[in-house]
């Protein structure tokens, strides 16, 4: 889970798998994505209980619904 | 009503925020007024259901997200002190929500060699991206139910 410079710099990576090709996007999308309440609650003091609890599992499934996109 | 585990998540968090590094769990114990014992269940508890992780073979906490133990590439920067290293380039876009009305410096080197990369975040909110041309890309799986992939 890295940045780069731009696509031609993924693209030349060491570790570049054509078959994750999908997950290249631009940093302000994984921005987006991780804009996402798992992320953004972290600092409730009952995170854990959110996280686990009905809206953290509804979050949770719209997270991976994204990155599915 | 927040939880042992809360408590204890929050507590490691709020150590982390402060000073850049995940307290040991018998540093943490005394803390929370539990056993040192108990600390440690609490912490391998709350790695499994988060993506973190110990250091393999060890007590060590090596990876608390958005934050990293273990030094990485993606350095964080608040109120001009580099205290902070993200778990990993994405988890970094995420390191602002902990530092709230902040401005989140991410500093990273290029991987093929070439000039650095630098983002400001503000509450989850791109201030600055040098170059424009970012993008982020991951040949790990995300998302998805193994127990061995990040963000289960």
């Amino acid at each position: 889970m890295n940045l780069f410079r731009s696509e031609q710099h993924a693209q030349q990576w060491k570790d570049w798998d054509q078959e994750m090709a999908s997950t290249l996007r631009p940093v302000e999308w994984w921005i987006e994505t991780f804009r996402n309440p798992i992320f953004r609650n972290r600092n409730r003091p009952d995170y854990l209980t959110w996280l686990t609890g009905e809206s953290g599992i509804s979050a949770t499934a719209a997270f991976h619904d994204r990155l599915q996109q | 009503m927040e939880s042992d585990l809360d408590v204890t998540y929050a507590t490691i968090m709020q150590e982390i925020v402060a000073t850049g590094v995940a307290p040991h769990y018998a540093e943490l114990a005394p803390r929370l007024g539990i056993s040192p014992n108990e600390a440690l269940n609490r912490i391998e508890s709350i790695l499994a259901i988060t993506p973190g992780w110990m250091h393999p073979g060890t007590d060590y906490i090596a990876s608390f997200p958005p934050f990293n133990n273990q030094p990485t590439a993606y350095r964080i920067t608040v109120r001009g002190e580099q205290r902070w290293f993200a778990q990993c380039g994405f988890e970094a876009l995420a390191c602002s929500w902990m530092f709230p009305g902040e401005i989140v410096d991410i500093n990273a080197p290029c991987l093929l060699g070439d000039d650095s990369l630098h983002l400001k975040m503000k509450d989850g909110e791109l201030v600055l991206v040098d170059p424009e041309t970012i993008v982020g890309y991951t040949r790990s799986r995300l998302g998805m139910e193994e127990p061995d992939q990040p963000f289960r």
